[in-house]
Formats: C-alpha cells, sequence, structure tokens
C-alpha cells in the first residue's frame, strides 16, 4: 500500500516505522526541514519498552509535491494543524484515498469530512504510549488494548477491512469497528481530566496524586464529563466510581507529564479546543453546562497567550545577541601588543580538558564568546590607567565591586582552568617551594605555582595576557577559611590592600544577629574601598548590578531545576561549564541574557524529552566539589553506563537566591552568610535530602577533596547519617580538586564502576560492560 | 553445535591470576594461578591453556570467557565482564547459599561485600585510603623478614608475642617492620605483627554482619589474618573453600548467569 504519514511526531512516527518495516511503501511529510534532515540521514530509531533500539530507515519529504496518489494517508499532526496539513495532502488523495486520524481529543474526523468525501475518512484511536526521546527516537509501549479504525460514516467495506488487514501485517494489532466514538470519548475523559491540570501546575502525575486538593477538582471536573457522555450516550467504564479508572491512569503516567504539560512549556499551542473544549460544545448541544471545562479552556488559552509571548521576547533576544555579537567580533582582535607580564599558554595535558557533551547545546559556543569577551575586557582594564581591577571570591561581594566601577577577576575561576588542564603538576610543586604544605588547598598551589612559573590557561583559551594585575583584594569567607590564605598570598606579591568578609560560620538560620554582623562588615569594606578608589559607592548603580544579580541567580537556578525532568536535558558536566557566568559575570546584563537564552534552550530539551545522557538509566547526585582533571573520564564513565549525574552541590551554589535591588547591602550580607557551605550540618542534611528528592536521584556520590576539607562535608560521617534517613545508595570517592597525586583515579574508577554494576544488577542487567 | 556447559573465569589481579574452568553444575573442573610479572596479558596468555589443560577441555568447548579483575583488559579472549566485587560475591554465594558478608582481602584494596538471600551484590565498602597493599604488603614484609611469603604464617604461628606494626601505610608499616629488626625483635613476632596488621587494616573498614566469608589469596595462603580478625571483632569470619579462587569462579558462574542458562546449584533463596 501507498501510505502518506502527514507528522514524522511520535505517533505517525511509530505508526509509519511499522509500516514501512511491515514493507509497506511509507513516505512521511513533515514540515520541520531540520528533523526531515536528520530522519532522512540516521532513520528513526524506535525501542519498546525498555528493549533494544531498532533503527527504521525512512522516507521523509517536506511537501507531496511529485508523490503519486496514495491509498492511505494518515494524520498525526496537532488538531489546530489538521485543517491545513489536510489541505496540503489533497494532490496525493484520489477518489479511493482513505484518510485516518488517530489523533487526540474530538473534532478532527469532522474537519476532515469538511474537506473530503466523508465515505473516505477514518477514524482511529491507540492506546499505545509513546515518547519522543530525541528528534529521531522513539520509545513506546504498546497498548493494552488493540488500535481501532471505524469508517466516519459507519459502514465498514472490504477496502477498511484491507487497512486492517495491512496494519495487522505490519506488526499493529488493529481491529476495525463500526463506531469508535463511545471509545473515544472514554479515552477523551481521561486526557480532559489530566491534561490541562497537569499542564497548568507544571505538577507530574505522581504529583497530582498526593494532592488532595487537586484531586477533588480532578474529581469534579470528571463527574461533569461524565454526565455529558452519560447524556450523549457513550457507556460509563466502572459507572460506580468513574473516577477510579482515571487514577488508574495517573498511577501509570507516574513521574510523567502529559503532551499538553509539553506544549505549554515549549510555548506551543496545546490541543485544549479538542479535549476539554469538544466537552464543553457537546454539553452545549446537549443543552448541559460545563464550567469546569470551559474555565480550564481559558485558563490554557490565558498560558498558551503568555509564553507565546515569551517565546517572541526570547527571539527577540536571541536576535540583538546575534547582532551585538557580530560587532564584537568585528571590532575586537586579539591584542598584539607584548609587555613585560605576558604569560606563556597552559594547555590541556593528555586526558584533560572539559568533557564534550554526547548531545551537544546549541547554546554552548555562545558562552565561549561571552566568556573570553569577559577576559578581554579584563585585559584591556589591565592596560588602561583609568580602569582598576579587583580580585575576588567566587560568592564574594562581586556586585559592590562592579558597582565602584571596578573590573573583576577570579582566582579559583583560573584555578579551575588549570585543574581542567590536567597540569596542576606542574605548578603545585612550585607552590610547595614558597612553604605551602602537600596538602594545602590544591587550587590555591595550582594557581600560585602557575603565577610563579610564568603560566596561564588564559593565554592559550582567550588570548589575553594572564591574570590582570589586582589593585585590591576582596574575598568572603562563607566559602571556607582557605580562601584567606590564596588572597593574603597574592596582597603580599603584589602589595596590595586585602579586604576579607567574615561572616558568623555554621549557620542553621541566618538570623538578624548574623546579617547585621555581617552588614557592618560589608559597609565597613565599602568604607575601605571608598578610601582606596578615592570616590563614593553609588546606590543606584548597586541597586542596579544587584537587580542583574538577582536576575542571573534565579536564571540559573531554574535551569539547575530542569535537571528534575526524566530523564534529564542536562548532567553535572554540563553545569560545571555553564557555572561560569553566575559566578565571573553575575551582576551584568550579559550574564542575564546568556542564561536566558540556555534556559530556553534547556525547557526545549525538556519539552522534547531529550536527555542529556541517551538511554538514562540512573541518577546520582554530586556531593563536593569536581575533580578537575579527571572531568573527561568521568564523563565518559557516566555515559557509557547510562548514568546522569542530575544534581550537585557545587553547581547550586550559584543559585542564591533572594539578593534584593531594593536593599541591596543587607539582602547580600544575608544571601552570601546563608550559602551551602556557611551552614550547619543539620542544615546542610536537610537540604540534601531535599535534593535528593526533588532530584529523584538514585544514588549519592560523596567526593571527599583531599585538599578541600570546607567544601567536602562527608568528612564527619554525613554519608552515614542521610543513608540512614533516606536509604539511598551512597559511594565515598577520596580523591581531590586538582592533585592526582594525592590519590588513585584508577581506584576512583573502580570503586564507581563497582556503584554502578551493584545497581545494573539489582535491576536486572544481563550484561556489563568493560572497563573504559 | 550443542549448548557448551563449561566456563571459564580469568580474574587478573595485581599479585597472581587465576583461571577458573567449570561445568553447568557448579563444579570446578580445573583452575590455574600464575604469579603477576611484567605484563599481565602474557601471565594471561601463559595461565589460560593451563587450567583447560587441567581442566581437559578445549577451548572451542567453552560457552564463554569472563575477566574480572584489576587488569580485565587484559584478557583479549574474554567475551564479557564483570567488576570483581560481584565476581567475588557469586564465587563466595557458590558455596554458602545465604546472605552473607563477603570480605574480599587480595593483593590490595580489601573490601567488604554485602550478599543478599539471592546472592546479589547489594553493598561495597572499601577502606577510605590510598590502594591499601594488604597481600602485597605480607610479600614484601617476607622479603624484609628474609622468608618466603609461603613460609610467613608458620614463622608467625611459632609465637603467642606479637609486636606493634602499624596499618595506616605499607610505607610506613615497612618502616616499622625495619626498625624492629634494628632492636632485634624477633622475626617470629614481626611476621605476627604484620599479620596483626593486615587484620587491623581490614577490620578500618567497617562493621561486619554474620555471617561472614572471606575470599580471596591471603585467606589461602595467611589465615591466621582470620583468626586474627575474628578475635578483635567477635565475627565468626570463615575462608570459602579455595578462596583464592573466588573472583575466578564467581566470574565463569557469571558467564551461565549473563545468559540466564540456570545452574543446577544456583538460584535458590535460602
Amino acid at each position: 500500500m501507498k501510505i502518506v504519514i502527514v507528522g514524522a511526531g511520535a505517533l505517525g512516527g511509530l505508526v509509519g516505522a511499522q509500516l514501512a518495516t511491515g514493507g509497506e511503501d511509507v513516505t512521511f511529510i513533515e514540515i520541520n526541514e531540520a528533523r526531515t534532515r536528520l530522519l532522512n540521514q540516521t532513520g528513526l530509531f524506535v525501542a519498546e519498552g525498555n528493549k533494544g533500539e531498532t533503527c527504521v530507515p525512512v522516507k521523509v519529504v517536506t511537501s507531496v509535491e511529485g508523490l503519486p496518489v496514495a491509498d492511505l494517508v494518515f494524520i498525526s499532526v496537532k488538531t489546530y494543524q489538521t485543517e491545513p496539513a489536510l489541505r496540503a495532502c489533497l494532490p496525493v488523495i484520489g477518489p479511493d484515498t482513505f484518510v485516518l486520524s488517530m489523533q487526540n481529543g474530538i473534532g478532527n474526523t469532522e474537519i476532515m469530512a469538511g474537506i473530503v468525501d466523508p465515505h473516505q475518512v477514518l477514524s482511529g484511536i491507540t492506546y499505545h504510549s509513546i515518547q519522543h526521546v530525541g528528534p529521531n527516537r522513539i520509545r513506546y509501549r504498546p497498548g493494552i488494548k488493540p488500535i481501532q479504525i471505524a469508517p466516519y460514516d459507519g459502514k465498514i467495506t472490504p477496502e477498511i477491512l484491507a487497512v486492517g488487514e495491512v496494519f495487522r501485517n505490519s506488526g499493529l494489532n488493529t481491529e476495525v469497528a463500526e463506531q469508535i466514538d463511545d471509545v473515544i470519548w472514554q479515552k477523551l475523559l481521561h486526557n480532559a481530566v489530566v491534561n490541562p491540570v497537569s499542564a497548568l501546575t507544571g505538577l507530574t502525575c505522581r504529583e497530582l496524586l498526593d494532592d488532595p486538593h487537586l484531586q477533588s477538582f480532578m474529581r469534579d471536573l470528571c463527574l461533569e464529563i461524565i454526565a455529558v457522555m452519560k447524556a450523549r450516550g457513550v457507556p460509563i467504564v466502572e459507572e460506580d466510581d468513574p473516577y477510579a479508572p482515571v487514577v488508574n491512569s495517573q498511577k501509570a503516567l507516574g513521574k510523567n507529564r502529559p503532551s499538553m504539560w509539553q506544549d505549554l512549556a515549549r510555548s506551543y499551542r496545546t490541543e485544549v479546543d479538542a479535549i476539554n473544549g469538544a466537552v464543553v460544545r457537546e454539553a452545549e448541544k446537549l443543552g448541559l453546562d460545563a464550567p469546569h471545562n470551559r474555565g480550564l479552556v481559558n485558563f490554557i488559552h490565558s498560558r498558551e497567550n503568555v509564553s507565546f509571548l515569551r517565546k517572541q521576547e526570547v527571539a527577540a533576544t536571541l536576535r540583538a545577541a546575534a547582532q551585538s555579537a557580530d560587532e564584537n567580533g568585528a571590532q575586537e582582535a586579539p591584542p598584539q601588543r607584548r609587555s613585560a607580564q605576558a604569560l606563556r599558554p597552559i594547555r590541556p595535558a593528555p586526558g584533560g580538558g572539559m568533557p564534550h557533551s554526547r548531545v551537544p547545546l546549541e547554546t554552548a559556543p555562545r558562552l565561549k564568546k561571552l566568556i573570553t569577551g569577559y577576559y578581554r575586557d579584563l585585559q584591556k582594564a589591565s592596560d588602561d590607567p583609568a580602569r582598576q581591577v579587583a580580585w575576588c571570591s567566587g560568592t564574594g561581594p562581586v556586585e559592590i565591586l562592579r558597582a565602584m566601577g571596578l573590573a573583576v577577576y577570579f582566582p579559583e575561576n583560573h584555578a579551575a582552568l588549570i585543574g581542567a588542564s590536567r597540569q596542576s603538576g606542574l605548578y603545585i610543586p612550585r607552590a610547595l617551594q614558597e612553604g605551602f604544605s602537600q596538602f594545602a588547598n590544591s587550587a590555591m598551589a595550582s594557581d600560585i605555582g602557575a603565577m610563579l612559573k610564568g603560566d596561564s590557561p588564559l593565554v592559550s583559551v582567550h588570548h589575553i595576557e594572564g591574570p590582570p594585575p589586582p589593585d585590591v583584594l576582596t574575598y568572603n569567607t562563607n566559602y571556607g577559611s582557605e580562601l584567606i590564605r590564596w588572597f593574603e598570598y597574592y596582597g603580599r606579591h603584589f602589595d596590595k590592600p586585602v579586604l576579607g568578609l567574615h561572616p558568623s560560620t555554621s549557620l542553621h538560620e541566618v538570623g538578624d544577629l548574623e546579617i547585621g554582623a555581617a552588614t557592618l562588615q560589608m559597609l565597613k569594606m565599602v568604607e575601605n574601598l571608598e578610601k582606596q578608589f578615592d570616590r563614593k559607592l553609588d546606590y543606584d548603580k548597586l541597586a542596579d548590578v544587584v537587580r542583574q544579580s538577582n536576575k542571573c541567580t534565579r536564571l540559573w537556578g531554574e535551569i539547575l531545576a530542569l535537571c528534575r525532568q526524566v530523564p534529564s536535558p542536562l548532567t553535572f558536566f554540563d553545569t560545571l561549564i555553564h557555572l561560569a557566568p553566575s559566578i565571573i559575570m553575575r551582576g551584568t546584563p550579559e550574564a542575564v541574557e546568556y542564561y536566558t537564552l540556555l534556559k530556553a534552550e534547556v525547557q526545549d530539551r525538556v519539552a522534547n524529552g531529550v536527555a542529556a545522557v541517551p538511554g538514562e538509566r540512573f541518577r546520582f547526585y554530586w556531593e563536593g566539589p569536581p575533580i578537575w582533571p579527571a572531568l573527561r573520564p568521568l564523563a565518559d564513565l557516566f555515559l557509557n553506563h547510562r548514568v546522569a549525574v542530575v544534581g550537585s552541590t557545587y553547581c547550586s551554589i550559584a543559585a542564591m537566591p533572594g539578593i534584593d535591588p531594593k536593599n541591596p547591602i543587607e539582602s547580600m550580607a544575608a544571601v552570601y552568610s546563608g550559602i551551602f557551605h556557611n551552614r550547619s550540618d543539620a542544615w546542610k542534611e536537610d537540604t540534601l535530602v531535599n535534593a535528593f528528592n526533588d532530584y529523584g536521584v538514585d544514588g549519592v556520590i560523596y567526593h571527599e577533596g583531599r585538599t578541600t576539607p570546607s567544601q567536602s562535608n562527608v568528612r564527619y560521617g554525613l554519608e552515614v547519617r542521610l543513608g540512614r534517613r533516606t536509604g539511598l545508595k551512597a559511594l565515598v570517592l577520596e580523591g581531590d580538586t586538582h592533585d592526582l597525586r594525592l590519590f588513585s583515579m584508577n581506584q576512583v574508577m573502580q570503586k564507581l564502576r563497582d556503584f554502578i554494576e551493584i545497581q545494573e544488577l539489582a535491576a536486572g542487567a544481563g550484561q556489563s560492560k568493560a572497563n573504559g | 553445535m550443542a549448548e557448551s556447559k563449561i566456563s571459564v573465569g580469568i580474574d587478573v589481579g595485581t599479585e597472581c591470576i587465576k583461571v577458573a574452568v567449570i561445568n553447568d553444575q557448579g563444579v570446578l573442573l580445573g583452575s590455574s594461578i600464575v604469579a603477576r610479572r611484567g605484563y599481565f596479558q602474557d601471565r594471561v596468555s601463559e595461565a589460560f591453556p593451563v587450567a583447560l589443560e587441567d581442566a581437559q577441555v578445549g577451548a572451542e568447548d567453552l560457552l564463554g570467557i569472563c575477566a574480572t579483575g584489576f587488569a580485565e583488559n587484559c584478557v583479549p579472549m574474554a567475551t564479557t565482564f564483570l567488576g570483581d566485587s560481584a565476581c567475588h560475591a557469586l564465587g563466595a554465594f557458590h558455596h554458602h547459599k545465604q546472605a552473607m558478608c563477603v570480605i574480599d582481602i587480595g593483593g590490595r584494596d580489601p573490601k567488604a561485600i554485602q550478599v543478599d538471600a539471592g546472592g546479589r551484590p547489594t553493598g561495597i565498602q572499601t577502606l577510605r585510603r590510598c590502594a591499601a597493599g594488604i597481600g602485597t604488603f605480607l610479600i614484601f614484609a617476607a622479603r624484609h623478614l628474609d622468608v618466603h611469603p609461603s613460609h610467613l604464617q608458620e614463622m608467625a604461628g611459632r609465637t603467642d608475642e606479637s609486636c606493634e606494626v602499624g596499618s595506616y601505610c605499607s610505607m610506613f608499616s615497612g618502616q616499622d617492620i625495619l626498625e624492629k629488626l634494628r632492636e632485634g625483635v624477633s622475626r617470629e613476632s614481626v611476621a605476627l605483627g604484620c599479620i596483626n596488621s593486615i587484620a587491623d587494616r581490614v577490620i578500618e573498614i567497617g562493621r561486619f554482619t554474620d555471617p561472614v566469608f572471606v575470599t580471596g589469596g591471603v585467606a589461602e595462603y595467611f589465615p591466621g589474618v582470620l583468626t586474627a580478625i575474628a578475635k578483635k571483632t567477635g565475627n565468626r569470619v570463615e575462608a570459602i573453600p579455595q578462596p583464592i579462587l573466588a573472583g575466578a569462579v564467581g566470574a565463569a558462574l557469571w558467564v551461565f548467569q549473563e545468559k540466564s542458562l540456570p545452574l543446577s546449584q544456583q538460584g535458590e533463596n535460602s
């Protein structure tokens, strides 16, 4: 049979793939050109449940031009696209062509019967559960009931039976019935009750079940629809408790959210008019009222409009960013000047460097441009006698520094680059000659050692001469007191003032006393800065910077929260890379712009079910700092075992909520005193338990950094206590952030592999993979 | 070709390579143990045919070969792989069909592995230290004491008086041995001290729940370590039969398990 499938989405993809595998002549029509190219190139990957994937070669075109008349046209686009899609197919619809719709909701076949001869229209219903897990991948579970096809005009002909036969021969369990109105309504009941509620609240079906208020509303909504169905004469499933089957579908969907949520999240129109809208229309016809359904239709349309506007805003931002990037690119040539301070490059050692994502983000190249721009500006500030540079700790008071017009540089970011290059071994020994112990903070030792040897990764990565010398150094001990020695060393080296903030530590609550003390410290710091630079802090400017900082940290928190999605759109190895602007560019509008774009792309991934780890099987949380020189082998190990590290303490630091432009200093004092590392063990434990739940993790990795006691929370029995509280499997890794000599990387990899293998075996994996 | 009923497990450890040949009844048909010197792959190529010959089977008779251990990637003839903790769990469970705590004390990296009543590993604990030479340390201590490693246990058994040998680090403990010898302490006491030091180290892994079964070469050649552990912890500590082969046997068993082929002794939850 010549079959044309309109819309290569989840449903069309599955049906088309099965028919093609069954030997039928199948052509897909898809308007998305990128998806068309991809599918033609790679084929469509189809997996049933957890069984392996099969790759089905498919033929996809963007228009029907040149195609012969089809025997069957299968419409699988969104209901609001039915009419244009069908009209576009008229050239391939002959008098004997059947047009079949298995779309959601009600109204599709009516639309179709208004365009072609009603005798050619077939309606269909499927109970398959199909998910898009990538632009060319679908996973499905076959329905408990067979696919049903019925003629629009109620007359079964031998030709229609033949269509059923073709489906069956292709492995699609199919029956032909005289009418399927009843089953369509019965299916619609579930969609109409669950979809809009999940879409509006953002809750998964499991979460909906846990909410008694929503369950009460959904029961009422259900009964309203049942009344309409009864009036129409549709047999009711489980008449005594018609909501019970809907509860079961929520249980079955579990952690998932229905397609209507995905549509809203993606800023697409939903199919609410064909679902709840159909109920409202039917009720009217029957002289009944359906206020709940009508209300929901209005709510959903309202949210569709908001999302649409935001999408336009994002598109405008993208255009503006592209324009300004072009302008910058045209003007910026790498600085040619060689001064006595020019340093040598640090290039990654074998095995070093940042890990490559297996599912690369489109936004990623922008990050490189953004950060290079930031460092180039630092170089300019360094060369410009009218500008000054401040060195600041990652969770230090950058907002104040920016508001004072200082360019800000972060030694910790520099140290992370050295660590990732896997070259710390060249620099730490040099630092030890200065009198540091082998077990002093290795990030500090790497950074100081590199400075003393005259090398910097900024030369090779961002093409500037090196770190800009400071006019002042500021830090906050909220991240640990190791920073003090780091900054004071440089203060002595450059003979420049070092201003520190030392908030009260191990706080369970951040109370007035602590905020008061921290505020006074900040004001004192402001006073010192004003004296040094002979100008006053402009509090309006500070409010602006704080406003940007607030947006930046909020966006970053939202991006991290998107990783609660199963499968996760990002992993720890992605967030480690994209964390940088929230540290080094916090308080700038550029960071906000960047995270707006990144968030949109990640949301899109979420809506399309794109996984950062294809085939995600386990989800872990990483507590403790990263092992910078081993990111690549670690990322590969997790990818190969289909483990997604979905949450981390390290990357969550920068999601500090609460900085308030209306009350800059005090809110900064509160927020900076309240970061994770400055809290009590009990607070940390509670926060981690919540994080484990929120991210739905299967296991926890605790990294104990040899030289980072203040970041290695596991040192004092945390893993045992959290294990008792949560029952989650955990692994403690002894490592370090920078110094490979202090631990055995082989042992780390072996332990991780063992840990993952236990879970694979428990989950019933028949096969194991070799090391590496 | 008829479905083969014989499999091989190869456990490539740091001190020696162990090969076990078993049938689908779980019976050990043959084995070989070769000390590891130089390249792992060369020793694997030596050990493999010796085991086959011991079992009187040919390579073509095998259903599969599972590699495990530190250098499992040096087994070119492997058809599948499994981590060594899981292999030791399987190997111990093969002899004792019950939930248990398995302690693997081999050349290095001692581990406690919790095994459930179905033979599946549910948790692994290791030492929070550097790679921790265990058997390796005893071999190197034997050198200091001028005795063949296989006689170290006997030497330790000749005295009741142990001396203090640290368990923080093999290098530090080696220093302790030299200091004791310099002071004129008897070699027997030092030997016993080393045995106790290993036991101390293993105990640092954590609390063990009875029954405790021990696998690995140390249980085979230095059984005094097990006695010391039992004494210090109060646990019932027992070596499985042929403990050094546990990993290889477990690996061989995995070949069947992976293909979901029943082993007549397997799969009974007790």
